[in-house]
């Protein structure tokens, strides 16, 4: 059994040319700005159906990767390092890492890295306060990869983990340093 | 200019059989309920405000104005039933929307529910997202305006539905493969930008990041050549998807190299949902046939 096209059809065809428009725009990253008192309207249109979204995974290429180092005090005073990840599933594990990745220095507003960065950090001690009931601090270290080249590679020289913030909290006073 | 005008009409609303658009119902409900199933002992963790990420900072890195799970939490706190119950449940009906959409049962209901609970826990747990949230987020969309039931569903086997070739499922299905080929031609055009992609350095970088490292490639330096096909692979068939993925004679080659190449990123960077998602997509899109006769696929034109 088949249907005849009717102008209703046509009529949704128009509303889906329309938001393949707006796919182009998102995926190329068109500034929304141009289209004056619309632009809110299409920004919520955009992130509602997804039609706002750029694909450029591993695009432009890979710079590094960030990695979080929990050491946990004791009441008793004795460290240890705790991973953030609680090994459910690899999948699980990987969302996590997207959390720490949050961390990424943004090069132009140095100001704003600095509060996300505090931020998160005490947001992250917290969960290993919660999870830990006889911590007295926590001292988060964050460290990026920084990956070697084939060339370098080549040469003997190898990727490494470089620190990249750092900040200790304790459940008495939280006092922040980098 | 009529004949223009026909043919154009033809491309977008002759009726087509909803088979692709069931195809993707069913493949994107299995992979997002493997997701969900993986994610099970971690949701509160991601979800709740005392979560990984909690308050504020969650709200910072969705955005302003979109839905969050603590709508809903704060609505059902004036029966005193806590946030962990709110988000379990939040959590349950999404699992059991994406069941009914999988089986396609009240699959319009469904996929309205799907959508909306998965947009709402993208957004609630916004920093933990990655591309297989993306894709999901733009199909499932797409589902909630497309037959999606009107095919290998139940609602067809108990009458609610009839499986009919329409406009409407051909209009669907030429959204679904333009969405793709939109998708990788940007996608291509981006990493053809930078010099990782020519040079061999970008599957050199992926397949030794400690996040993504599933077996050691370190060997590979000695293949520098190996690695520049396989980034020059990658690019020819996401930059030539929206033109080789249309001919009868080249659509095989291209299906098998798209469903190759993730499967390759699922199993050498260790990002099988998404890997997986975008084997659905393009296998529902672009091999699924939507003429009764066709063995493999549909024609373009």
């Amino acid at each position: 059994m088949t249907r005849a096209i009717s102008n209703r059809h046509r009529l949704w065809l128009g509303i889906a040319l329309v938001h393949l428009v707006l796919v182009i725009f998102g995926a190329a990253y068109v500034d929304l700005d141009r289209f004056g008192f619309l632009e809110p309207a299409i920004s919520y249109y955009g992130a509602l159906s997804g039609s706002s979204n750029s694909y450029g995974f591993f695009a432009p290429g890979i710079d590094s990767q960030l990695h979080a180092i929990f050491e946990v005090t004791d009441s008793r005073g004795r460290q240890r390092l705790v991973p953030l990840e609680t090994g459910a599933s690899a999948e699980s594990d990987l969302r996590v890492g997207n959390i720490i990745d949050q961390f990424a220095p943004d090069r132009d507003d140095k100001e704003s890295d600095v509060q996300l960065q505090r931020s998160l950090s005490a947001s992250l001690a917290r969960v290993l306060f919660m999870r830990i009931p006889d911590a007295k601090s926590v001292n988060v270290r964050l460290e990026e990869y920084r990956p070697v080249s084939m060339e370098d590679y080549r040469k003997n020289k190898r990727s490494y983990w470089a620190p990249l913030y750092s900040a200790r909290y304790s459940l008495n006073a939280r006092v922040a340093r980098q | 200019m009529k004949h223009a005008l026909s043919r154009f009409e033809a491309f977008f609303l002759a009726p087509a059989s909803p088979r692709p658009i069931a195809a993707l119902r069913i493949g994107l409900a299995v992979v997002l309920l493997l997701q969900a199933f993986l994610l099970r002992h971690d949701m509160i963790e991601f979800l709740a405000s005392d979560g990984i990420v909690q308050g504020e900072l969650a709200s910072y890195f969705s955005g302003e104005g979109v839905p969050r799970l603590s709508l809903l939490t704060d609505f059902l706190a004036r029966w005193h039933i806590t946030e962990t119950a709110g988000i379990q449940f939040a959590c349950g009906v999404y699992g059991l929307s994406l069941a009914l959409l999988g089986v396609g049962l009240f699959t319009r209901t469904a996929s309205i529910l799907a959508w909306l609970l998965h947009w709402t826990i993208m957004n609630t747990s916004d920093s933990t997202a990655y591309g297989v949230d993306l894709y999901a987020h733009v199909f499932l969309f797409y589902l909630m305006w497309m037959p999606a039931g009107d095919a290998w569903s139940l609602d067809v086997r108990l009458g609610r539905r009839r499986e009919e070739f329409s406009p409407y499922a051909r209009l669907g299905i030429r959204v679904l493969q333009l969405q793709l080929c939109i998708t990788y031609l940007c996608s291509a055009v981006e990493k053809a930008t930078g010099p990782q992609w020519w040079n061999g350095e970008l599957l050199w970088r992926a397949l030794n990041l400690p996040v993504y490292r599933q077996f050691d490639f370190t060997w590979l330096v000695n293949w520098p050549l190996l690695l520049k096909v396989g980034g020059w692979g990658s690019l020819a068939l996401e930059g030539l998807y929206w033109i080789f993925i249309w001919p009868r004679k080249t659509r095989r080659f291209w299906v098998a190299g798209i469903v190759g190449l993730h499967l390759g990123i699922a199993l050498f960077l260790g990002l099988h949902l998404f890997g997986l998602i975008m084997c659905v997509l393009t296998l529902s899109a672009f091999a699924v046939s939507s003429e009764p006769s066709a063995k493999f696929s549909l024609p373009a034109n």
